[in-house]
């Protein structure tokens, strides 16, 4: 009889899934030192007991036998797409050395030819940041490739919020709009598992939900009504039924924009607020008469009429807002957005009158202002060349009804915490909390000044980041103002060649960079233009500390704050490292070490006794235990985490939805934009740039054309891109599971288009197709016929189409790359926040 | 005299590590008048990352002297220096680590 080996060692292991942005809490069974079982953790307020197939599906990366555990160098100088990089094995002290020396070359001489590039932004993830700027560039990217991401959404939110993310507060409204957002399902924006939750829970109480997209996406199958609507023209509907709303229906918050945004400010003729002697802005005061400054004690401002201030001239903000979408009429919008205007007069109604108005709710004690509606909006309606446009014009539904903050409204994700809060900026506007700002910031924003980075960031202050242009910069610095070009490219966690647009373009801009590291799980595209790729851990290996931040991975609205730990559940493969340890170990020897820690204790605001000190060295672990004690107490390190894994403190009224209890404003009209349009022109001209774009630097949201509208002709289609929810990004794929799932999945690894729209041109559904972009980009794939697709529409989901050589060993990854079908063009980006146009006119065409 | 050391990206708009700067005879000068000082000396690229439109401490840009951070601090700008003060200046490029 054969003995049983009696198990050794059986766990449950909580830890923080990374498998896409959303940080979900999953409990991880461990038997005999393997992971055999994934689940959703049921304590954790996060997501509870619920994940996704990529949740489920991490452990087959974790096993992956292609994974990369040793670190290798180019034995092939040339460099490009398909090109064998002629990979060879090298011990973990060469490639550090040979890193190192070049390391400490590059920051003898001039730190900023360094670039770091990384979208590991949760827990210390985000010591990129830290790093580099110890080393002394400014060239860091701790974020995705940067194109079509939150490029229009977080500086709309930083403004009106306050905060990175914003979401529907599903707890208490009752009517929520979606305009591009696949809301509860998108691998990669907000909390899709803990939010469909609570979407799917308020659906039951009665809460409609409208989603406005081109693509009946799974949050459009699951609600009250799907608006098809033609890509990149959100902000004419939007615009539209604010106007019906303000000027049809005559319905507003008053006490809200009058207490809480810039609408009583006084603007003169030339769209400029009117200031006293003392540069205060004025408003006009109802029971004086007279204007008077806008926080003057007692005043009683008005939000609508013509008044003489100075000698001339002025109207409240809000008029000029009232006034400025009236030329947006439903029958206009239809026109644009092909929605009828019987349905646009009607939505606007149905939001409008569920809003309650001057209703209150009783919450922790407090009497709030009671608003149950929410509009809400992502990728979809910003991908656009006028990108942020379309982000103001649908915050405008929000703000005139006063659903901004409040029980039932559209909520920022941790505007106002336990030790943070926004204050009060220049003119009485908000400013958020420092230690949640994770990015430049709209308001107030960063003078234009001629660049010194690669990014070419300070030709964009009103955006909150400007990697798009990254590339453009790169293959020709001295047209940005540059005096230098980048030596050397760190890559961590970021497939920036596979997630950018224009595979080609980028390439080449990605070979002006003369010596590339990229740290890999498994091998990727943009590792392939490495010279020296190191073996990162898997996710199920790794200790993070705090992925789920308050900043952007955390609900908003009632509940608790609470603060996690990502752990390792087993060891990684002999020589594989966090690259967090590697990035201190490199920083050992480049005698980075003062600087470093320094700059960690003072980012990071380290307190004493837990401050890193310049003559020890620690490692990550310990770095990790002194960041939680310091934070949490001297009880709460990594130990009291990996047992514990979430610390809860319940939130405040205050904090869940702090607008009535704060002073400073939030911008119905963007003013400060009209000084920053004068000062890039000027400056953009020294530069030698003839034309920069500055006709979006305006105060007020419009709609304007993307430039695939010019294009006519045989290229009848408008190719957008969708989510979808077992892929995230471009990592997934790795997980044959998950390919096997989108191989039995219609709408995966196809383009699926309008059966209508399909028998016009004489297509059929699994019909291998060309799809051809009027600048010649192409891709092939299969047709997958759907009626839920706007009939003018050709969806590409997901992320497919991996070219890497080492991929397609074991993914065979056969479906298109919508990315490939964008050409890089700076006429193809909004100049304001450096959102990528994501949609692009092609014609489609059996094979 | 006061030290003032820059840490980082800073040093690429200054061009040194450090540098002392002397009080005015009255020996009245707080922290405004001191980032003022440095600003005529190193321009307006250095203000840029410095400080916002506006005038506002720049949200990546840290300022401490001695030991403390007093860039969340209302008020910090009229704090006054005394002779041997050590300010620092760095700023940390995007997104950061942050306290929470």
């Amino acid at each position: 009889m054969t003995a049983v080996a009696k198990t050794q060692d059986d766990a449950w292991v909580p830890t923080v899934c990374y498998m896409c942005y959303n940080a979900c809490n999953i409990l991880v069974h461990r038997v005999d030192g393997v992971v055999v079982k994934i689940e959703g953790n049921p304590d954790s307020p996060h997501n509870g007991s619920r994940i996704c197939a990529k949740g489920n599906s991490a452990l087959m990366g974790l096993y992956n036998p292609y994974r990369v555990t040793k670190p290798m160098k180019r034995t092939n100088p040339e460099k490009g797409i398909g090109i064998d990089p002629g990979w060879q094995e090298i011990s973990w002290e060469e490639a550090l050395t040979t890193i190192a020396d070049r390391l400490r070359a590059i920051r003898e001489t001039d730190p900023r030819k360094l670039y770091f590039l990384s979208f590991d932004t949760q827990g210390f993830g985000t010591l990129g940041g830290v790093w580099a700027s110890a080393f002394g560039t400014p060239n860091v990217w701790p974020g995705s490739a940067g194109y079509f991401c939150g490029n229009a959404v977080h500086p709309v939110s930083w403004m009106m919020h306050g905060t990175f993310f914003q979401e529907p507060d599903f707890e208490h409204t009752r009517y929520c709009m979606l305009f591009g957002s696949q809301h509860g399902v998108a691998p990669f924006t907000k909390n899709p598992i803990g939010l469909s939750a609570r979407m799917a829970n308020a659906r039951k109480k009665g809460m409609k939900l409208v989603v406005v997209d081109p693509y009946c996406n799974t949050a459009a199958s699951k609600a009250n009504e799907w608006v098809p609507i033609r890509p990149g023209t959100d902000a004419a509907m939007a615009l539209a039924m604010v106007n019906v709303i303000l000027n049809d229906l005559g319905i507003w918050d008053a006490e809200f924009l009058a207490r809480h945004t810039n609408s009583p400010y006084l603007i003169d003729g030339d769209g400029y607020y009117v200031r006293d002697a003392e540069g205060q802005v004025l408003i006009w005061d109802l029971a004086s008469g007279a204007a008077k400054p806008f926080d003057a004690e007692g005043a009683d401002p008005v939000l609508e009429g013509t008044f003489q201030v100075n000698g001339a001239s002025a109207r409240p903000a809000f008029e000029l807002v009232k006034e400025h979408v009236k030329k947006y009429t439903p029958e206009m919008a239809e026109e644009i957005t092909t929605v009828p205007a019987a349905t646009i007069r009607r939505l606007a109604r149905e939001l409008a009158e569920a809003a309650c108005i001057g209703s209150t709710i009783t919450l922790g004690g407090k009497v709030l202002p009671y608003r149950p509606v929410s509009v809400d909006w992502s990728k979809g309606a910003i991908a656009h060349k006028h990108g942020m446009h379309h982000g103001f014009a649908i915050q405008l539904l929000n703000t005139v009804l006063g659903a901004v903050d409040v029980p039932g409204g559209h909520l920022g994700v941790s505007a106002v915490g336990p030790t943070w809060g926004p204050s009060e900026g220049p003119d009485g506007l908000l400013v958020p909390a420092p230690r949640i700002v994770i990015e430049l910031l709209p308001y107030p924003p960063t003078k234009p000044v001629r660049p010194k980075t690669m990014d070419a960031c300070e030709l964009f202050p009103f955006a909150s980041y400007s990697m798009s242009v990254l590339p453009a910069v790169l293959m020709d610095p001295e047209k940005y103002g540059l005096d230098y070009k980048i030596e050397m490219l760190i890559n961590c966690r970021n497939n920036y060649l596979m997630t950018s647009v224009d595979p080609p373009f980028v390439a080449e801009a990605l070979k002006q960079i003369p010596f590339i590291v990229s740290f890999a799980v498994n091998m990727d595209e943009t590792a392939e233009l490495a010279d020296i790729v190191l073996p990162d851990t898997h996710v199920l290996e790794r200790l993070d500390a705090l992925p789920n931040r308050v900043y952007g991975w955390i609900l908003p609205g009632e509940g608790d704050w609470y603060w996690t730990v990502r752990q390792p559940v087993v060891d990684p493969p002999p020589g594989v490292r966090h690259w967090t340890e590697v990035m201190y170990d490199l920083g050992e020897r480049i005698g980075l070490r003062e600087d470093l820690y320094f700059t960690f204790n003072t980012n990071l605001k380290i307190k004493d006794p837990f401050k890193l000190k310049s003559d020890q060295v620690y490692s990550h672990v310990e770095i990790v235990d002194n960041y939680f004690k310091s934070l949490f107490g001297a009880e709460h390190g990594v130990d009291w985490f990996k047992e514990n894994f979430m610390l809860r403190e319940p939130k405040k009224i205050e904090e869940a939805y702090p607008r009535p209890f704060l002073k400073p404003r939030v911008p119905i009209y963007v003013e400060h934009v009209k000084h920053l349009a004068p000062q890039l022109t000027k400056l953009t001209a020294e530069l030698g740039f003839e034309d920069w774009d500055v006709s979006d630097y305006t105060p007020l949201p419009d709609w304007l054309p993307c430039p695939s509208y010019e294009v006519q002709g045989e290229y009848d289609l408008l190719a957008i891109t969708a989510k979808q929810a077992f892929h995230s990004h471009s990592y997934t794929v790795d997980t044959v599971w998950l390919n096997e799932l989108a191989d039995q999945y219609p709408h995966s690894k196809a383009a699926l288009i309008n059966p209508a729209t399909a028998a016009a041109k004489g297509l059929r559904d699994g019909d291998e197709v060309l799809i051809r972009t009027h600048e010649g980009k192409e891709v092939r794939t299969r047709l997958s016929l759907f009626e839920g697709v706007h009939p003018e529409v050709v969806v590409i989901p997901g992320l497919h189409g991996h070219w890497g050589r080492d991929r397609k060993k074991y993914v065979g990854d056969k479906g298109p790359h919508f990315n490939s079908l964008l050409t890089y063009d700076m006429r193809n980006i909004d100049m304001t926040s450096t959102s990528f146009d994501a949609c692009v006119r092609v014609k489609v065409e059996k094979v | 005299m006061i030290t003032v050391h820059y840490m980082g990206n800073m040093r690429n708009y200054t061009h040194t590590r450090t540098e002392r700067v002397e009080l005015p005879p009255a020996g009245d000068l707080d922290l405004k008048g001191l980032l003022a000082l440095l600003v005529d000396k190193h321009g307006e690229e250095f203000e840029s990352r410095l400080f916002t439109v506006g005038g506002n401490l720049h949200n990546q840009a840290t300022v401490m002297v001695g030991e403390a951070d007093v860039s969340d601090n209302a008020g910090a700008m009229e704090m006054k220096l005394r002779p041997g003060d050590e300010v620092t200046i760095l700023t940390v490029t995007t997104l950061s680590g942050g306290s929470c």
